[in-house]
């Protein structure tokens, strides 16, 4: 379904509130909340400044003193959660 | 000056009115008078210093008494809009349309054979039956039917629904005493179904289409159904369904209709009338008692759009009255 290179957006149902080590999104149409902790906050801004899953990882890597392999696999697995959910949706 | 009559004023047993009377006066528009009609003499509303004055009714099973004292009303107040709070005043005024016209009240409802048709649970359930209208599985019975039929068709839980409220059955023999206690002529038997729940409250325009709603999705409930709090939302089949329902029915003003489900939505309740919650309408950008007023009377009014996001937190506010005045409407 999605690659490195895949780029995600957040559906314009979506709204967001994100603080220091934590955040919440709220989908309008479901009405569901959902909460972030601190690196699914940082992963989420950096997805609303238009990265893709690969410069997402590449730039969480500078952050994080974690193997790539396993940040590639919380990203994407993070990135599916997302999209299941009906937050994000695929835009390439 | 226009003088709008609001009945319905127990809020402490989840009548709307005050809930009316709330939006009304976040309308703004300080040239409304609102007159507010109770059958209780101690209903909540009436001590609640937000109307301009206050009458004590008849009950509207009390068909004629209940012309007559709007008749008398209606000399001293000269309403202009009245809007009803009970799906019985609703039945009770469509039925009596003419003469409440012919007193200059106007009415946002419509006429008694569309109310007839949604008038109780089973007639409910059969007009969404013959409309196409999703709902959960459900069968209409009565004291004599064979319970035997009905447990072989449905699935436990049940709620039996008629004019007193829902009621679970977890089983045969729970469904069996329930149905000896009601012994009502007619009511639902209907499977009870999981999943997310959703109400919106909608204004039928005379055109007969929705002209303004708000709907939302109930974050936490009480443990007889109350919503307890609940967050504005957009889901377009929640709409969908709503205008499918209300285009096809002919529904003229304010109605409630409730979903369940999860991908897929069932309508479960329908309530000729706003709901309790109907001042976060107003809160949220689209005054619907306001807007019955203008259009009952004929002028042109804009009805925003909803903003999603905003939550209600239900409340019960004490009130502190002078013992005399509690017997001042009795």
């Amino acid at each position: 379904m999605t690659n490195q290179s895949s780029k995600f957006l957040p559906r314009k149902t979506v709204r967001d509130q994100i603080e220091d080590k934590r955040g919440y999104l709220f989908d309008e149409e479901t009405g569901y909340v959902y909460e972030l902790n601190e690196t699914g906050c940082k992963i989420w801004i950096l997805l609303k400044e238009g990265l893709s899953n690969e410069e997402i990882v590449s730039k969480m890597a500078q952050e994080y003193d974690v193997d790539v392999t396993t940040l590639e696999n919380d990203v994407k697995e993070f990135l599916k959660r997302l999209v299941e959910y009906g937050i994000l949706e695929v835009v390439r | 000056m226009t003088v709008v009559g609001v009945t319905g004023l127990n809020s402490f047993l989840g009548a709307p009115g005050m809930g009316i009377v709330r939006a009304l006066r976040l309308s703004g528009d300080r040239d409304l008078r609102i007159v507010g009609m109770d059958y209780s003499p101690f209903s909540d509303g009436l001590f609640s210093g937000s109307l301009d004055k206050a009458y004590v009714i008849p009950h509207p099973r009390r068909r004629r008494r209940f012309l007559e004292r709007l008749k008398e009303i209606n000399k001293v107040e000269k309403i202009d809009v009245i809007i009803p709070s009970l799906d019985e005043e609703v039945v009770l005024l469509s039925e009596m349309r003419d003469s409440i016209e012919s007193l200059g009240i106007r009415c946002l409802i419509p006429d008694s054979r569309c109310v007839s048709r949604v008038r109780d649970k089973a007639s409910q359930i059969e007009f969404m039956r013959e409309s196409g209208i999703p709902h959960p599985k459900s069968m209409i019975v009565t004291a004599s039917s064979n319970l035997d039929e009905i447990t072989r068709d449905m699935r436990f839980p049940v709620l039996i629904k008629c004019e007193d409220g829902a009621f679970p059955a977890f089983n045969e023999e729970e469904l069996r005493i329930l149905m000896r206690r009601l012994g009502r002529k007619k009511f639902v038997v209907q499977e009870y179904l999981e999943g997310d729940e959703y109400s919106i409250c909608i204004l039928a325009h005379p055109e007969g289409r929705i002209c303004g709603h708000v709907m939302q999705k109930k974050l936490a409930q009480s443990d007889i159904g109350n919503t307890l709090i609940g967050v504005v939302v957009d889901r377009r089949d929640v709409l969908e369904i709503s205008r499918d329902f209300v285009e096809k029915l002919g529904w003229i003003g304010p109605m409630e209709l409730e979903f369940i489900g999860m991908r897929e939505l069932y309508l479960t309740d329908v309530n000729l009338r706003f709901p309790a919650w109907v001042s976060l309408t107003a809160a949220a950008g689209v005054n619907l008692p306001y807007a019955v007023v203008q259009i009952a009377l004929g002028r042109k009014y804009e009805i925003g759009r909803q903003r999603t996001g905003l939550a209600i937190v239900r409340a019960v506010e004490d009130l502190y009255v002078d013992i005399f005045d509690i017997f001042k409407y009795k």
